[in-house]
């Protein structure tokens, strides 16, 4: 087998054993449904009749703002910062650093990118099952946002796994983590200057691609989020290279 | 499998300097140093975990350093504490280790597992384990990867009397129908005594080698310290 | 190796800085339309077009037409006022000057004073004016790349932001529901006690499923970056309690001229038919 699918399939594994990935799986799956059953329900659908699009966009937003944050946090301290304190970072296999590193974040990218999908799904079937105002012409354009949702999410990432190399304790790694995320969302509003720079800006870039988007704006965006992840995954694998087992 | 001029260096002034040494095919190279005399870091260089300051190691005519992957295909090592996924079971940690290298079935996983005595806990949690089962499995990572070099830093720490005549028997096998070579660092001079047919000794950061004879291992190796401290 | 990952270090963060210096410096609608605020803001004087019409299920309900002339050098303003609901017409003209506000309505032969020394409404500091504005910049990032600028041949800019169903923030969708049901219970309290000079809306009262389904909001910005003209338009549907379905619209429409050069001339206020009314009944 080769080697960057093998160990990708490893870090994904090891990664599916840990029971916060099991919970996070299972947040994806409960939460829109819950959500639905609420608004349909109980007593909300009294008075207010919030779009049905509306809402699953918010449910989107939930989880590429906050859940699936947290879980690359989490799970890139654990293939780091955890693997490193229990020595099991570095192992006598053959495979080489680079690829070791890099089948770590695709892993955590992969995983990301389950979670997505499973939330689409469990948006969509808990959406055709609760609401009455479904409308099967929306799929396209909600599976779109699902999806180019993705590619912030792997700059944020490579973030995540370079901090996550710059410490040696899981503890401090995971606040640390979560800190500084509460941090960028907050400081563009006393530095407006700052709000480009943040990659917790391009979060909800979805938003953009739903309505008229200018050329000039993807170019910009994609330029800012192919650079970015360039500069996070090569200052961590510079980080990563340097560690000693 | 060649080391010339390798030196490592600790801040701490600990290190190994300049070492030069050849071991060949098929022979079984025991390892032998007081406490901090860099058994641990010249069996780390060995198989690449650390790289030395200066000086190159080169495996089956191959150099890890500009060449990693192929030069430790062949390798197996176990140093310092097993390593493990402790959530996992040592037959899941075995087939996560199998996927890296190609034609190692489930037959094989059994196999080693048998070889280790590890066949009634296969799929129990290793974090369930205790330190001696744990080595037995840091051993059969080691050897699941058919290697033809083994690398085994204190193999017999933590290992019961089962633990350690299982791993003598399996390491004589292994050497006796593959032509395996192994490379054993202990602190047991009288097991590496039975097992070795070469002895390198490390004292003060360097090395010096001795064929088995037919004198006790142990004066030799009171005689080795007494020349490095004079 | 090191050297050659320190250079993708180098070229990566500088493309990223280059990207974030980029797409901050965008001049987007969002820009312009803020800048032309401020700089309206400024002119000292102009004669305001002020439409506002509101339609339930294509039927008005409510229109008002005023002609709102400021000159804030001299503290004058005179605005005239003509308000219809389906069936009644009303007009009323109102006058500041000298510090006051005094209205004249049709077929009253009444002159109201209005006392406006206690309005705290001009307490804004700049600072503050910043910090609402960086929240608000922050607030609508998302929605600030949805608007978008044509420019006429004549050198005007058309600035427009358009939201429909799902561009809508649920957070909006969400307040202007509470608002309308809001509205609707204070209506109902208030029926009795309503003001002379206001003719009444029959505005449906609202129950369920309100949902706001299109915002859009239009400006038109001269050459010398003042607003001549800003339309806004809101559909918002919902139930009443007998399940009729309303579509109700509201839409506003603001034509600015003679930035600069309109004059109000004060009138005659006859004293002896000055009658005190104070402001916030």
């Amino acid at each position: 087998m080769n080697t960057i699918k093998a160990n990708t399939f490893n870090e994904i594994q090891k990664l599916l054993t840990k029971k916060v990935t099991k919970l996070f799986l299972l947040s994806t799956i409960l939460v829109p449904v819950l959500t639905k059953l609420l608004v349909n329900h109980l007593f909300l659908i009294d008075w207010v009749a919030l779009p049905t699009e509306n809402i699953n966009f918010t449910l989107l937003d939930l989880f590429i703002t906050i859940l699936i944050p947290l879980f690359i946090f989490i799970a890139a301290t654990d293939l780091f910062t955890g693997e490193g304190e229990r020595g099991t970072l570095f192992q006598v296999r053959p495979i080489r650093r680079i690829e070791l590193f890099l089948t770590k974040v695709i892993a955590i990218s992969v995983l990301c990118l389950f979670i997505l999908l499973l939330e689409w799904l469990a948006v969509m079937i808990s959406s055709a099952v609760f609401d009455k105002a479904f409308d099967i012409a929306d799929i396209p354009s909600s599976v779109g946002a699902f999806i180019v949702s993705w590619f912030p999410i792997i700059v944020l990432t490579a973030f995540a796994v370079m901090l996550a190399l710059f410490v040696h304790s899981s503890v401090l790694a995971i606040s640390g983590m979560i800190v500084l995320y509460l941090f960028m969302m907050f400081i563009p509003y006393v530095l407006p200057g700052s709000l480009y720079l943040l990659p917790s800006t391009y979060l909800d870039w979805y938003m953009q691609w739903l309505s008229d988007v200018s050329f000039r704006w993807i170019i910009q965006t994609v330029t800012y989020l192919c650079s970015s992840f360039a500069l996070f995954f090569s200052i961590g694998y510079y980080m990563f290279n340097r560690k000693e087992a | 499998m060649v080391i010339t001029g390798m030196t490592k260096q600790f801040s701490n002034g600990r290190g190994i300097q300049n070492i030069d040494l050849t071991i060949y095919q098929g022979e079984i190279v025991g390892i032998l140093g007081p406490n901090g005399a860099g058994k641990t870091t010249l069996l780390k260089c060995l198989t690449g975990l650390t790289s030395p300051d200066r000086g190159k190691v080169e495996l089956f005519g191959i150099d890890i350093q500009s060449n990693y992957k192929e030069a430790i295909g062949p390798v197996g090592a176990l140093i310092g504490p097993a390593v493990a996924y402790e959530k996992m079971s040592p037959y899941i940690n075995l087939k996560m280790i199998s996927r890296l290298y190609s034609g190692i079935t489930d037959t094989d996983i059994d196999m080693v597992l048998q070889q280790t005595g590890l066949t009634p806990f296969k799929d129990e949690k290793i974090s369930s384990f205790s330190m001696g089962m744990k080595q037995r499995f840091g051993i059969a990572s080691a050897l699941i990867s058919k290697p033809r070099l083994i690398v085994l830093d204190e193999p017999t720490n933590g290992l019961d009397i089962d633990g350690l005549l299982l791993l003598r028997k399996t390491i004589q096998e292994i050497s006796k129908h593959s032509g395996v070579t192994f490379v054993i660092s202990s602190h047991h001079i009288s097991e590496l005594e039975k097992l070795c047919n070469r002895f390198c000794f490390l004292i003060n950061g360097e090395v010096s080698l001795y064929e088995a004879g037919n004198e006790p291992l142990e004066d030799v190796y009171v005689r080795k310290v007494e020349v490095a401290v004079r | 190796m090191n050297k050659k990952l320190l250079a993708v270090i180098g070229i990566s963060g500088t493309i990223m800085l280059g990207s974030v210096y980029s797409i901050s410096a965008n001049t987007s609608g969002y820009d312009l339309y803020k800048e032309a605020l401020k700089k309206t803001h400024t002119a000292e004087s102009a004669t305001l077009d002020f439409n506002l019409n509101i339609e339930d299920n294509k039927k008005s309900i409510f229109s008002s037409h005023s002609i709102f002339k400021s000159d804030s050098v001299n503290q004058l303003n005179s605005i005239s006022t003509r308000l219809a609901n389906e069936s009644e017409v009303s007009n009323m003209n109102m006058y500041k000057q000298a510090g006051n506000w005094y209205v004249i309505k049709d077929g009253l032969d009444q002159v109201y004073k209005m006392d406006m020394s206690k309005n705290p409404h001009h307490s804004n500091t700049v600072e503050l004016k910043d910090d609402v504005e960086n929240l608000i910049d922050v607030m609508t990032k998302n929605l600030q790349q949805q608007i978008t600028v044509a420019e006429k041949k004549d050198g005007n800019h058309v600035i427009v932001l358009d939201l429909t169903g799902k561009e809508i923030p649920l957070s909006a969708n969400a307040l202007s529901t509470l608002m309308i049901k809001h509205a609707v219970m204070l209506q109902d309290n208030n029926e009795m006690e309503s003001s002379d000079f206001h003719i009444k809306t029959k505005l449906p009262e609202l129950d369920h499923e309100i949902t706001i389904k299109q915002v859009k909001l239009t400006a038109q910005v001269n050459k010398e970056n003042y607003i001549e003209q800003q339309t806004i338009k809101v559909i918002l549907t919902g139930k009443d309690k007998q399940d009729t379905r309303h579509e109700l619209v509201l839409s506003i429409n603001l034509n600015a001229t003679n930035y600069n050069q309109t004059t109000v001339t004060p009138v005659e206020i006859p004293a002896d038919k000055v009658v005190e009314f104070n402001h916030g009944r």
